[in-house]
């Protein structure tokens, strides 16, 4: 599962269109599975979920999904089982026979990722998949995504949102100015310890003990901000224990790939 | 999983999309011709325009002079959007995420709304018989079936190449009947009527239209000219919709 990370304008959507054959690069090949993205998707579809639900207003839910099944191949005897299966999945029952201009943002997102689910696809690409959910249907959609990984699939997930990426990815590409700035392996940096990050201590008792254990610790309140590597991090705290600090909370001021990310997209 | 072609299962889909646009030449009519037609029997009475007469040459004069016009109209409307409304409002991102291939999907569509086109022109002759007095039905089913390739064809081209399909279609249409009517009458210099010529020939299959709804025999030359054109540029807007991307920016 690949994230794609980028400021607004970085070439995201752009670099999506190109694998999906919407647009030619100016430059160079694109292939799917060695051929023309094109021929890949005539011959066997992808699960795509665009930025924008650009589908006929005038549709109903059921409609627009009865649609999509036919053109994904679905036969007939099958469309019905699909359409609720994914209906079911995404959660828009009682939204069934409404016209698409009546569902809400989150509604109609939900529709567009229950579209995508209609077929086992071995390309899956969501761009911004979470836009205009609720906090609840972004937890949902987690599951649901992690619920597609198999061996020979490969996930896409372009979004603006780092801690997703960072929770469903394995890999992340930073994207800016219309280039790869850097690959982030999620899983190595989350599990570095060598590296220096800087951290968000919270102090019940003792906040100047603890900030004295750090050279460029700040204070605000009862929060302590400070740069160390994992051992630096566990001596300083272990030595203000000592001193009669009383801690409640330990965390990285920003995610790995928050700190990647900010140093890959200079401004 | 696979229930055969997609394209093909989806032609009910596009047949319910084309019902409407194809059944507005009749709508215009009705109102066009439909309306002087009614207003007119409540004067001379209903009996009275089927028989041989002033009454029945006015209601056939009516009749002549409305049906080329929703004819024409419709031609241009049944496939208006076809494939540019996907494109300028990207439905091909949904569309074409399937295991579609765009070209076919479109020539589908095309078939579907020009059949759906034929079917609706019919029914206005033989709407009009049955309810005023006799006029020729298969010559306008012929007329609608070239008309809606010729001028549909354009309008699909003209949507390959631009999203403003209406307005490029108006355009070359109007272009080209000034132009070979122009060329006609002798008024072109010889580059300028050659260049006429070579664009849609709207004029011969207005003649085709006028010979076929008078009863006489429309040369075959003109036949394959019109024809052959139309399917020339229908030919040419799927090759562009499979060369061109989708998205364009």
């Amino acid at each position: 599962m690949v994230g794609i990370a980028g400021p607004n304008g970085a070439g995201k959507s752009t670099l999506i269109s190109m694998l999906l054959g919407f647009l030619d690069p100016d430059r160079g090949t694109v292939r799917l599975d060695g051929v023309d993205p094109r021929a890949f998707i005539e011959r066997e579809g992808v699960a795509y979920l665009p930025e924008l639900m650009t589908i006929p207003l005038h549709w109903t839910v059921v409609s627009a999904l009865d649609r999509l099944a036919t053109l994904s191949g679905i036969s007939p005897a099958e469309r019905l089982g699909a359409r609720e299966r994914v209906i079911d999945a995404v959660g828009i029952g009682a939204h069934r026979h409404k016209r698409l201009k009546a569902l809400s943002k989150g509604n109609l997102q939900r529709l567009g990722l229950a579209q995508a689910l209609l077929s086992e696809r071995r390309l899956v690409v969501f761009d911004e998949p979470t836009h205009g959910l609720d906090p609840l249907w972004t937890a949902r959609f987690r599951e649901l995504v992690a619920g597609l990984r198999r061996a020979d699939r490969a996930i896409l997930i372009a979004s603006h949102n780092l801690d997703e990426l960072e929770r469903l990815c394995d890999r992340v590409v930073i994207m800016d100015k219309g280039r790869i700035q850097r690959v982030v392996d999620v899983r190595e940096v989350a599990g570095a310890t060598g590296a220096t990050r800087r951290w968000r201590l919270r102090a019940l008792v003792g906040t100047d003990v603890l900030a004295a254990q750090f050279a460029d610790a700040t204070i605000n309140g009862d929060i302590v901000e400070c740069a160390a590597d994992l051992a630096g991090l566990n001596r300083g705290i272990a030595l203000a224990i000592a001193q009669g600090a009383l801690l409640s909370s330990v965390a990285p001021a920003e995610s790995s790939l928050e700190e990647a990310f900010r140093t890959a997209v200079v401004r | 999983m696979n229930g055969g072609s997609p394209i093909a299962g989806y032609l009910r889909w596009q047949a319910r999309d084309s019902l409407l646009r194809a059944f507005t030449p009749v709508i215009l009519f009705a109102g066009m011709g439909g309306v002087p037609l009614w207003s007119f029997t409540r004067t001379v009475g209903l009996g009275a325009m089927d028989r041989p007469g002033d009454a029945q040459n006015l209601a056939l004069q009516i009749y002549g002079n409305t049906m080329p016009l929703a004819m024409t109209l419709g031609a241009v409307l049944l496939a208006t959007g076809i494939p540019a409304t996907d494109r300028e409002k990207q439905y091909f991102r949904f569309l074409f995420a399937k295991p579609v291939v765009a070209w076919a999907f479109y020539l589908q569509q095309f078939l579907v709304s020009l059949a759906l086109f034929v079917v609706a022109m019919t029914l206005v002759p033989l709407g009009f018989t049955a309810l005023v007095t006799a006029a020729p039905v298969l010559a306008v089913t012929k007329s609608a079936l070239v008309f809606g390739l010729l001028y549909g064809s354009l309008v699909v081209l003209c949507g390959a190449l631009v999203n403003k399909d209406g307005v490029a279609f108006i355009v070359v249409a109007a272009s080209s009947f000034m132009l070979q009517t122009l060329g006609k009458a002798g008024a072109l210099p010889d580059w300028l009527a050659g260049i006429a010529r070579g664009l849609p020939p709207f004029v011969v299959a207005d003649g085709m239209r006028a010979l076929w709804l008078a009863g006489e025999p429309v040369p075959i030359g003109d036949i394959m000219h019109v024809v052959g054109y139309s399917i020339g540029m229908l030919a040419a807007a799927l090759f562009l919709v499979r060369r061109l991307p989708l998205a364009r920016s």
